[in-house]
């Protein structure tokens, strides 16, 4: 199926809304908790630079676990590839004439597919955690790493057991469903001759692994039966006990917001086992490879392979909650999924998951190993639209037009020509989308009829001042909001402050880059560069939009590396880049409101995550009881630059959401600092009559509040 | 060993929906004789009493801790014995001793025991924090899906 037909089977299906949005909003509550009193960068600091490993590092830790279990009596078997991990698994399970083996639930064992090879060998691997069990019974995969079965409802669970069982369930009866899989399951670890684990930490000096359940089938499935297989990916190594338990502190709250997994099992050795014939168990680690090893040293996705499995990714990302992790993902889901998907199951399999990231960062901000999710996932969408290409259409627009200024203002201005005859009253919007309907889900702003430069020349700035800013307008103040970028001056000029602008406006690269076109992106950049003046001569480089502050901040740096004249320039105006908002209160330059209404703020992506900080405590303490919180502020709204046209329907659905927390603050105005965000937000509410006044912070300055001096 | 420390311990303990008992040493006769468990075993009192177990499982069992984590509300069972195992595992009801000055404050200090238990060949460690859960249908927490349905935790406090 291809993946726009599953997105739009997906947003059809309400239980799976219902349970994905459930799930963020209370998982977002319990980790604050179980987080709360602990310095959670630090942690991650900490435990990102100990998983830092390279290919030589990690077989030296292996090297050290291995003497250390033989030692102890057990078998450490080292698999090159999925087949390899399946075939030897498969032959221990022979080798003791397995019928039945417990698994306690394992993503490893799901990555090779260990349960199709099994059963192709008439061997019958029985899932004891309920989730995972839930779904070998419905014949279906995970679609989250931590909670298996979170797409389904209570009443399809029940239909599952009821056909599985003949027994009568009620539908509402979920104690009834876990007491059936207690009983059924109870069985197997008696009936079953082998019992196959994962394992969340390797401890290398010591030979010991450790898995963590909250049911407490991992204790069973490693106990009962007479033989236990444990497969791991080399990643899960750590050189002791307190690097383990790190790993074991973080892990829960991370995944669930608990603040410790229910069960912590720690293993060493082929411990006393009854049902063995020799007295004790039969022990085996199979370390899979399976292109691992070589990744330890690539230069980007080495990182990755400091994931811890928590799922946080995908547990915070919005479009996974749109979609669910049977669209997100191959085997291994959300963020991470999509990465290790590109590196086990190769990027043909990757190339159209890897679009589905709209580019928040939420996921890098909350990663728990420190793993900047987005950053490789951007870097990915580059390296594989090289090899099969981006849409022609698209490779156009990036790399003929917006790359060259003169021919995209001039498209631009054809652009506000021929949209006259659909121009809304306000003549800032379009009373007609030009999207096909179902892309039609906000109202468009309109193409202005003067771009910023051109009505930045009108303004007679007479500050005597010493003080210049040079301001980045970017392409959406340029074309679209030239209004946002008048009142920056405005204000600015009133604080007593010059401002200067590019004397030509360059697209800053991110649309390109994004949509995994990094020749265009590189080209715009240089030439970008070009027109961004002389760092030394201004106090900041302001931005109104943090998405082109980002790109300026993280990408024109990356992108002039090469060319040292250059980079060094880039690199101070990247020094020197700030938003409005931030420069004021750099200045100490204070502000007061004229009017009373109530104001809310909704944190753009990229300036939470991507500039550093939002806006929120400063208007807290502007505005006072006026302001009101948004739930879910920092949250995207789903723009996303060309995501919300390519994957409207996932867009619009994470919309929906912000619209509704919006409402419920029953604010007057909506505050943001990204013309994107303004785009997409004001877009939505106007699409749907709402009367609620959306405004860039830089227009909110000019039009409500006074310098005080 | 802290007041502190200990009732850390309960509030961390009960929040997981342990039952947590501060008993003296010398009422243990008692509870043992009033509690009937399947299963016992004390070293530090030295009470121990054996009892199969199947896959039917068994009613209580009664099981000393080697010691105990403060922050996450956990006891630390050492379960190198097959028994031990068996007998936490699938007891109804997990019955834990557990004495006073074995709680410490912080999961990091569990390194201590890990890296001295795990120096011999065999081992087995369990942190136990809380019956058997799970939240896997509409993640709706529901107790006892394979393991105890119950636990409660008989602390020993230090004659002050």
């Amino acid at each position: 199926m291809d993946i726009h037909t599953k997105i739009s089977e997906n947003l059809k299906d309400q239980i799976l809304f219902n349970n994905l949005k459930n799930f963020a909003s209370a998982y977002k509550i319990s980790r604050e908790n179980a987080f709360k009193g602990i310095d959670f960068d630090l942690l991650v600091q900490d435990l990102s630079k100990r998983k830092s490993r390279n290919k030589k590092e990690i077989l030296d830790l292996f090297a050290e676990f291995k003497k250390n279990a033989e030692k102890s009596g057990a078998k450490v078997y080292q698999a090159d590839t999925a087949e390899d991990a399946c075939k030897y698994i498969a032959d221990v399970c022979k080798k003791h004439n397995a019928k039945y083996i417990v698994k306690s639930k394992s993503m490893t064992s799901e990555e090779i597919k260990l349960n199709d090879y099994l059963e192709k060998e008439h061997l019958h691997p029985i899932e004891t955690d309920l989730g995972e069990w839930i779904l070998q019974i419905a014949k279906e995969h995970p679609s989250h790493m931590v909670m298996p079965a979170i797409h389904k409802s209570r009443q399809q669970v029940a239909e599952i057991f009821r056909r599985y069982t003949g027994e009568d369930i009620d539908d509402n009866d979920i104690d009834k469903m876990v007491k059936i899989a207690r009983k059924y399951l109870r069985d197997y670890y008696f009936k079953a001759e082998v019992g196959i684990t994962g394992a969340n930490v390797a401890v290398a000096n010591s030979g010991a692994i450790a898995f963590v359940t909250n049911e407490g089938n991992g204790r069973l499935t490693s106990t009962v039966p007479p033989v236990h297989i444990v497969l791991l990916g080399y990643e899960k190594l750590v050189k002791d006990f307190s690097e383990a338990l790190k790993v074991i502190k973080i892990l829960p709250k991370a995944a669930t917001g608990q603040i410790i997994s229910t069960y912590v099992t720690w293993i060493k050795g082929q411990n006393e086992s009854i049902k063995n014939e020799t007295g004790n168990k039969e022990t085996h680690f199979v370390f899979l490879d399976n292109g691992r090893l070589g990744f330890f040293d690539h230069p980007v996705l080495k990182e990755a392979l400091k994931c811890i499995r928590c799922g946080s990714c995908a547990n915070i990302c919005p479009a996974y909650e749109m979609v669910g992790g049977h669209t997100f993902g191959h085997i291994y889901i959300g963020a991470i999924g999509t990465i290790l998907t590109a590196m086990f199951h190769g990027d043909e399999k990757a190339k159209d998951i890897l679009k589905l990231c709209i580019g928040c960062k939420a996921c890098s901000k909350g990663c728990p190993a420190g793993i900047d999710l987005q950053g490789i996932i951007a870097e990915l969408n580059i390296n594989i639209s090289n090899k099969y290409g981006i849409p022609a259409s698209k490779k156009f627009i990036y790399g003929k037009v917006i790359s060259n200024p003169t021919l995209f203002s001039l498209s631009m201005k054809a652009a506000s020509f021929f949209q006259k005859p659909i121009l809304a009253k306000d003549k800032r919007h379009l009373s007609v989308s030009p999207l096909p309907k179902n892309k039609d889900f906000r109202v468009l702003p309109s193409v202005a009829s003067k771009t910023f430069s051109n009505s930045y020349k009108k303004i007679n700035q007479k500050i005597d001042s010493e003080k210049n800013i040079f301001f980045y307008p970017g392409c959406a103040v340029e074309y679209f909001y030239p209004y946002m970028g008048t009142a920056l001056v405005k204000v600015l000029n009133r604080a007593g402050i010059n401002v200067n602008i590019p004397e030509t406006q360059v697209c800053c690269g991110l649309p390109a880059l994004h949509a995994g076109d990094g020749e265009s992106g590189k080209k715009t950049i240089l030439k970008n560069l070009k027109f961004m003046g002389n760092p030394d001569e201004y106090d900041a480089y302001i931005v109104l939009c943090p998405s082109c502050g980002m790109a300026i901040k993280e990408d024109f740096n990356k992108y002039t590396a090469d060319d040292p004249d250059i980079f060094k320039i880039s690199k101070k105006i990247e020094e020197k880049v700030i938003s409005f908002r931030e420069y004021l209160q750099r200045l100490g330059i204070k502000l007061k409101i004229k009017e009373n209404f109530k104001v809310t703020y909704h944190t753009p992506c990229h300036q939470g995550r991507g500039l550093g900080d939002s806006a929120e405590e400063y208007l807290k303490s502007l505005l006072g009881e006026n302001f009101i919180q948004l739930k879910d502020s920092n949250v995207c709204c789903g723009f996303g630059g060309s995501y919300s046209v390519d994957f409207a329907g996932i867009s619009s659905g994470i919309l929906e959401k912000k619209i509704s927390n919006i409402k419920d603050t029953k604010a007057d105005i909506l505050l943001t600092d990204c013309p994107g965000c303004v785009m997409q937000i004001e877009g939505g509410l106007l699409k749907k009559g709402e009367n609620i006044k959306v405004m860039h912070l830089s227009t909110f300055f000019e039009e409500y509040l006074t310098i005080e001096v | 060993m802290s007041n502190l420390t200990l009732g850390k311990f309960i509030e961390m303990s009960s929040l997981v929906g342990n039952k947590n008992i501060v008993i003296k040493n010398s009422d243990l006769p008692l509870i043992i004789e009033r509690e009937g468990f399947d299963f016992i075993s004390l070293n530090k009192a030295n009470y121990y009493q054996d009892c199969k177990i199947d896959e039917r499982g068994i009613d209580k069992s009664f099981i000393e801790a080697s010691a105990a984590i403060a922050e996450t509300g956990t006891v630390i069972l050492k379960s190198k014995s097959e028994k031990i195992r068996l007998a936490s595992s699938l007891a109804e009801e997990l019955n834990i001793l557990l004495y006073e000055k074995d709680i410490m404050e912080k999961l990091e200090e569990a390194e201590f025991i890990l890296s001295e238990e795990m120096t011999e060949d065999t081992n087995f460690i369990a942190f136990i924090t809380g019956a058997s859960r799970t939240a896997d249908i509409e993640r709706v927490l529901t107790i006892g899906v394979h393991g105890p349905v119950r636990m409660n935790i008989y602390i020993v406090q230090e004659e002050r």
